[in-house]
């Protein structure tokens, strides 16, 4: 069966939803080797940009990534912060399938992480379906 | 003095400010991708009776040219960016960070890559950064 990545009807006016379904399906066509890494993915992640006001729900069900507007039920995994960290999540810097460390993009998302600004809720439990975004997701 | 915005004038003071602009010259080395518009939703309460662009014409650090065009003449762009006058206005300003105004849904990427916006997302900024830098006459609506 095909992979698909699709908006929730009651997404399609929340911004951050239609930003990172978008970056999904083009990452995925760029990359058709994060289809697998992307199928192997199950739970529900939540993202919170606190100060852009606005959340979404991404359920990973297999063939079908499904993104949702606000935070539905009881998430796996929880990420909450600013634009600016929630932005930079794709960006991470790695060396092969893990973080580098000394990239700076990482290094100010782990600041943002000691201060409080970024928080992660779910781990380790949820750590699979975090690698497994970060990897899927990565521009850089 | 200020320069009224949108106009072919301050289109053209934009790539000025950009090119003059240190920081987007660093950040925006890299830039092979094409060129940006700025589509600005019809809104009389401006004058504007259609969609119109703000075509950059972007490449490694380097505005080689800014043309304010009917939407319609943009579409040949990599990439398209819509929002309506008071959007861009907030935006244009530096009262919302574009990063920002794309999550809230204020800002919509029409056409283009958007992997390879995120990656130049600091080049983004030193845009907007530029933008701030002319001495804008923005309508009240």
């Amino acid at each position: 069966m095909a992979f698909v990545v699709e908006l929730d009807p009651g997404a399609e006016d929340n911004g951050l939803a239609n930003m990172l379904a978008t970056m999904m399906r083009q990452n995925v066509e760029d990359h058709p080797e994060r289809v697998d890494i992307a199928k192997k993915m199950r739970g529900r992640m939540a993202i919170f940009a606190e100060d852009a006001e606005v959340s979404i729900s991404i359920d990973f069900e297999g063939e079908r990534v499904l993104f949702r507007d606000g935070i539905v039920g009881v998430p796996d995994l929880t990420i909450r912060g600013g634009f600016e960290q929630i932005g930079d999540l794709s960006r991470m810097e790695q060396v092969g399938a893990v973080p580098d460390p000394r990239g700076p993009v990482n290094r100010a998302l782990f600041a943002a992480m000691r201060e409080g600004k970024l928080r992660v809720h779910g781990l380790p439990r949820a750590l699979p379906l975090l690698l497994g975004f970060g990897d899927v997701m990565h521009v850089a | 003095m200020s320069i009224k915005f949108p106009s072919p004038e301050w289109t053209q003071a934009f790539a000025d400010a950009v090119n003059a602009n240190a920081g987007y010259r660093e950040a925006g080395k890299g830039w092979t991708h094409g060129k940006v518009a700025y589509v600005l939703k019809a809104d009389p309460r401006i004058g504007t009776t259609e969609d119109m662009a703000m075509v950059l014409d972007l490449h490694q650090g380097q505005c080689r040219g800014a043309t304010y065009v009917p939407a319609t003449e943009a579409q040949s762009s990599d990439f398209v960016i819509v929002a309506e006058y008071p959007r861009w206005k907030e935006v244009l300003s530096g009262e919302v960070d574009p990063t920002k105004a794309m999550m809230q849904n204020k800002l919509k990427l029409e056409k283009g890559h958007l992997p390879t916006i995120v990656k130049f997302v600091v080049a983004s900024k030193e845009l907007v950064k530029s933008a701030t830098a002319i001495q804008t006459d923005f309508p009240a609506v």
